[in-house]
């Protein structure tokens, strides 16, 4: 009998195990012993870290997609389909555009976050976001055309993808308009819903300082409520109000519904955070942003994720005991300006520290987005 | 000598007493014996450190060791474990493709390609997964009738389609050679 691994979600995540497993399983997926296959409702792999620098006119959205079929392996099967049903009992998969339903005997649910803009009144039609392709690329007409005015950037929700990006695009943006002579004529706010600048005590007693000396108004606490794009001003929970001339908004996050509605978490799947197993299905795995295993959501996060499961899935089809775990490994590089970057590594037990600024991990950033690919075959 | 300075005084003697009975650890005699006997050696590093911080270069080399730390702080064994597959892989492949006449036949070969293709990397990439492919399967030795019947295959067409367009690109390069 064929064993059937299932992955939903071509992201990084699910891109990242679909190879891993075809390398590891090789044996057993020519012999027929094991089937993997790759589902996913878009043809393209997007990388979505490429967004950041669509806005500053660095980058093209085009840059970060390329076909899963250049990406994944031969040895997988790839879907281009939606999954409309997990029934985690009978071990089925329903689809878009198939009749018949599939079964599975592992699953790996990979499929990420989505945007919620309309969460927020107002907030689609008054703010513009880079967490989107469209979204980025609106911002760069805004961005490229902004001579002056108040640039407000507000997290209006959380969790959302890539923890630093706020604070990276506020960085970016007071050193690029610096850059071009201009920032004595713009204002540069963040508002925050926490009573500090990031949702890590660390990364943000780190920050903080930095945006002080760089004339970044703080706005902490300021829990997005409502935007109103005529009077271009955005509100908070209790009720405060900053006025903009330019707002940068990351939009509220959520998960799939097919989640939800299988019963396997609220958007976001419950699961052990060390073996990544769904605690309400047994054979169900979660990675990446999918997964609730409190650790942000990013793309290190789910290429970590990947591999300890890969392991799992391996050692439970060859009837041993899956001993790999996930210790909450986390990379992510924080661009501090046009030129410079620090990055922060750490896991469940060991805190963030952020290494000192340097255009030399600013290089290495751009580098790894350029060699991204090979991550995403499963090289790097 | 007022009261006054005689109490400066002795509470100055007191401090650098304290202090002097603080660094009089063992440490601080091992450290000393250290200087002591590396006295020359230090004055060289020393003088080694000023100079690289002189020109700049100390910052740069910190900056890089940062850039180490970020690599070493990346890797995870699933990593190290791929990248030392593939750099084996591409050793044993730079191996065989070192013989003079493979190199030569390869490089007819990729001209061939290249031709073909504006984008020689995709080309490359089309070619060697065409071979993976081919190594993945059941190869049995096919005859005229077998050539007919899979020249019918829709993707047994479209390789035939390139594989003419590579040997058309071959001999335009050999004839140039």
């Amino acid at each position: 009998m064929t064993e059937h691994v299932a992955i939903v979600g071509g992201g990084t995540g699910g891109v990242v195990l679909a190879n891993d497993l075809a390398d590891r399983l090789a044996t057993e997926i020519d012999a027929g012993d094991v089937r993997v296959t790759l589902i996913n409702d878009d043809p393209d792999h997007v990388y979505k870290p490429v967004w950041l620098y669509v806005p500053f006119g660095q980058r093209e959205p085009a840059d970060g997609r390329r076909p899963l079929s250049e990406l994944v392996d031969d040895r997988v099967d790839l879907r281009i389909d939606r999954v409309t049903g997990i029934d985690t009992d009978d071990q089925r998969l329903t689809y878009r555009d198939e009749v018949r339903s599939e079964s599975y005997d592992t699953l790996v649910l990979a499929t990420g976050s989505t945007l919620d803009p309309e969460g927020i009144p107002g907030l689609a039609a008054g703010g513009h976001d880079y967490y989107s392709e469209s979204g980025a690329t609106a911002l760069r007409e805004e961005l490229l055309s902004f001579t002056e005015g108040r640039i407000v950037l507000s997290v209006a929700g959380m969790p959302h993808m890539c923890p630093a990006a706020p604070l990276e695009f506020v960085f970016m943006v007071d050193d690029w308009f610096r850059e071009r002579g201009l920032r004595s004529d713009v204002d540069i706010a963040y508002t925050y819903p926490v009573p500090r600048v990031h949702k890590n005590p660390h990364i943000a007693e780190w920050a903080r300082p930095r945006m002080d000396d760089r004339d970044i108004e703080v706005v902490t606490d300021f829990e997005v409520a409502s935007v109103d794009p005529d009077a271009q001003t955005v509100t908070s929970a209790s009720g405060d109000e900053q006025a903009y001339d330019l707002l940068v908004g990351v939009p509220p996050h959520s998960g799939v519904d097919l989640i939800a509605e299988a019963g396997l978490g609220d958007g976001w799947v419950d699961v052990d955070k060390h073996t990544l197993e769904a605690t309400a299905a047994d054979d169900v795995y979660a990675i990446g942003d999918t997964a609730a295993t409190g650790v942000p959501n990013a793309g290190s996060v789910a290429h970590y994720q990947a591999g300890v499961v890969g392991q799992r899935i391996a050692s439970d089809l060859r009837d041993r005991p899956a001993t790999a775990t996930y210790d909450g490994k986390t990379l992510c590089f924080i661009e501090t300006g046009m030129d410079a970057a620090s990055y922060v590594e750490f896991d469940y037990e060991r805190p963030p520290s952020p290494a000192a600024p340097s255009q030399k991990l600013h290089w290495s950033k751009l580098g790894y987005n350029e060699s991204y690919w090979l991550t995403a075959r499963g090289l790097l | 000598m007022t009261d006054e300075m005689a109490r400066d005084v002795a509470g100055t003697t007191a401090t650098l007493a304290e202090s002097a009975d603080g660094l009089a650890t063992d440490e601080t005699a091992a450290l000393a014996e250290t200087v002591g006997q590396n006295g020359a050696e230090l004055e060289n590093a020393l003088e080694s450190l000023l100079a690289l911080q002189r020109s700049g270069a100390l910052t740069d080399l910190v900056e890089i060791a940062e850039v180490v730390s970020l690599l070493t702080a990346a890797l995870d064994d699933e990593m190290v474990r791929s990248l030392a597959g593939t750099g084996s892989g591409l050793g044993e492949l730079a191996q065989t493709a070192a013989d003079d006449d493979v190199r030569n036949g390869l490089e007819t070969l990729l001209s061939g390609v290249g031709a073909v293709d504006e984008d020689t990397g995709d080309g490359i990439e089309t070619v060697l997964a065409g071979v993976g492919a081919a190594e993945g399967e059941q190869v049995e030795s096919a005859g005229l009738l077998d050539l007919l019947r899979q020249s019918r295959d829709p993707e047994v067409k479209r390789g035939l389609g390139y594989l003419l367009a590579v040997a058309a690109g071959i001999g335009q390069h050999t004839a140039e050679n």
